[in-house]
C-alpha cells in the first residue's frame, strides 16, 4: 500500500490543526496511509501525493473528505445512560419550570455526529415530555464534517446495527419505520432537529444561545489551548440558567473560570457561576 | 435479584451468563418456554427474563403472552433476545409486554446498557458485587 511521506504527514497535520483544531499526534503514519488511500479511492486521485497537492491548494471536495477521513464519528444512540437519565430526571424538568412563561427550549448538540445524539434528545422529549408538544422546542446539530457525515444525520435513516446500539426497541418501533435492511426516523422527529456545519473553532456569534447544550467526545481530541478557546466561547451560547454537558471522561479542570460543575441527577455538567 | 435465561441453545445460555460475572444475581436456566414457565413458578417468579423467541415446545412470545395472563407474580422485566428483526415482530414481542428486544449476536456491553435503562442504573445489581 503506498504510504505517506514526512513532508506530507506534516503539511496534513497542519492542515488538520488549523482547519478544525485536531491534533494528530505522534506515529499514525499506517492509519493515516489507510484513511488517506480510501479518500484517493472514492475521489478518484491517483496518489496520496497527488491528493495531499490539491489539499494544499485548497482543494473544497478534497479537504471535506479528507477532514471526514481523519476525524472519528463514533457515536450511537442514547450514549451513556448517565447524562441522558440527568436530562430526562433533572434537567428538562428544570429548564420547563424555568422557561413555563415563555414556552420556549433551545438545545444545541455541537459535534453532532451522524445525529444519533440530537435524534435520542428529540425522541426523549416526545416520549417523555407531552407538555411540551406545543412548545417551541428548537434542537441544533452541528458538526464540521459536512459532507457525508451531516448527510447521513439529515437522512435519518440508520442500520440495523446502528439501531441495535442503545436505542431501546420500545422506541424504535415508535419512532422508526424499517426500509429494506434500514431503519427511517420518523419525520416528526426528525422536524425537530436542524442541521447545519459549525466548526467549533469559529462558532457564529448570531448562533444565539441555549438552555441545554451537549458538546461531547469531541474535546479529547484538542489540545489545552484549543480546548480553552472553544469552552470560552461555547460558555457564550450558554443561557444564564443553562447546563452544558460535556463526554465521560472531558472535565474542565481549570480551563475555564466562567464555568462551574455541578453533579446532577448522577451526570455531571457545567453551569454558570451562581446558575444552581 | 432472579434472573431467568431461556434458549434452547446451551450455547447462547453460557455466552448471556458470562454478561453477568461479577455481578450480584441468582440466575436460572431453562431450554423452552415451557420449561421456563415451570421454572419461573418454582422459583417464586423472578426479576428479570431474558429470552429466545424460537424454542421447541412453547417459544418466547407464547411464553411472555402466557407470563402476562396470569403468572400469580409481580411482572418481572423482560428482555426478548431474538434473530428476529422484522419491525412486526418487534412490535408483537413489545406488545406481548417485553421491556426491550436485542437482536443476536449481540455485546455483552449492550445488553448490560439495557438492563441499566429497563432496570435504572442505581439498580443494586450494578453497585453491589457478588460476595
Ligand atoms: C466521536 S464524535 C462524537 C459524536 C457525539 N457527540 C457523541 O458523543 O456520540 C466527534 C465528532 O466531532 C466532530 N468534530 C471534530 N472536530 C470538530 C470541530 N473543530 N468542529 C466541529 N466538530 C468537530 C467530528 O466530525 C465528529 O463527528
Amino acid at each position: 500500500m503506498p504510504s505517506i511521506t514526512t513532508g506530507e504527514l506534516n503539511l496534513l497535520k497542519d492542515f488538520l490543526y488549523r482547519t478544525a483544531g485536531i491534533d494528530l499526534g505522534e506515529g499514525k503514519e499506517y492509519l493515516v496511509s489507510a484513511r488517506l488511500n480510501e479518500v484517493c479511492r472514492t475521489l478518484q486521485i491517483s496518489s496520496i501525493s497527488n491528493l495531499i497537492g490539491q489539499l494544499h491548494r485548497g482543494k473544497k471536495a478534497v479537504s471535506v473528505a479528507v477532514l471526514e477521513a481523519m476525524t472519528t464519528n463514533e457515536t450511537s444512540f442514547f450514549r451513556d445512560a448517565g447524562p441522558f437519565g440527568a436530562i430526562t430526571t433533572d434537567i428538562l424538568p428544570d429548564l420547563i419550570e424555568k422557561n413555563r412563561s415563555k414556552k420556549q427550549l433551545n438545545i444545541w448538540c455541537a459535534a453532532c455526529s451522524t445525529g444519533q445524539e440530537p435524534y435520542s434528545l428529540a425522541m426523549t422529549i416526545r416520549d417523555r415530555f407531552p407538555e411540551l408538544n406545543n412548545w417551541r422546542v428548537k434542537i441544533l446539530a452541528t458538526d464540521i464534517a459536512e459532507g457525508k457525515v451531516l448527510e447521513k444525520a439529515r437522512a435519518g435513516t440508520y442500520t440495523q446495527l446502528e439501531v441495535s446500539r442503545g436505542l431501546p426497541a420500545p422506541l424504535l418501533i415508535k419512532y422508526f419505520k424499517q426500509k429494506g435492511r434500514d431503519w427511517e426516523i420518523s419525520q416528526d422527529i426528525r422536524d425537530m432537529v436542524t442541521f447545519k456545519k459549525v466548526n467549533l473553532l469559529e462558532i457564529p456569534a448570531f448562533l444565539g444561545t441555549f438552555d441545554l447544550l451537549l458538546c461531547r467526545n469531541v474535546l479529547i481530541y484538542f489540545d489545552n489551548p484549543t480546548k480553552q478557546r472553544i469552552l470560552g466561547s461555547l460558555q457564550k451560547h450558554l443561557c444564564p440558567q443553562g447546563y452544558l454537558i460535556l463526554g465521560g471522561s472531558e472535565l474542565l479542570l481549570g480551563l475555564n473560570q466562567k464555568l462551574q460543575r455541578y453533579s446532577v441527577g448522577g451526570a455531571t455538567c457545567y453551569r454558570h457561576e451562581g446558575a444552581a | 435479584m432472579k434472573v431467568l435465561i431461556v434458549d434452547d441453545s446451551r450455547f447462547v445460555r453460557k455466552v448471556i451468563r458470562k454478561c453477568f460475572d461479577g455481578l450480584d444475581v441468582n440466575l436460572r436456566e431453562a431450554a423452552d418456554g415451557k420449561d421456563a414457565l415451570e421454572n419461573f413458578r418454582s422459583m417464586g417468579g423472578c426479576d428479570l427474563i431474558l429470552t429466545d423467541w424460537n424454542m421447541p415446545v412453547m417459544d418466547g412470545l407464547e411464553f411472555v403472552q402466557e407470563l402476562a395472563r396470569d403468572s400469580g407474580f409481580p411482572a418481572p422485566k423482560i428482555v426478548m433476545i431474538t434473530t428476529e428483526n422484522e419491525q412486526f415482530k418487534i412490535v408483537q414481542a413489545i406488545e406481548a409486554g417485553c421491556d426491550d428486544y436485542m437482536m443476536k449476536p449481540f455485546q455483552p456491553d449492550e445488553l448490560l446498557n439495557r438492563l441499566r435503562n429497563i432496570l435504572g442504573p442505581d439498580h443494586e445489581m450494578f453497585s453491589k458485587a457478588r460476595a
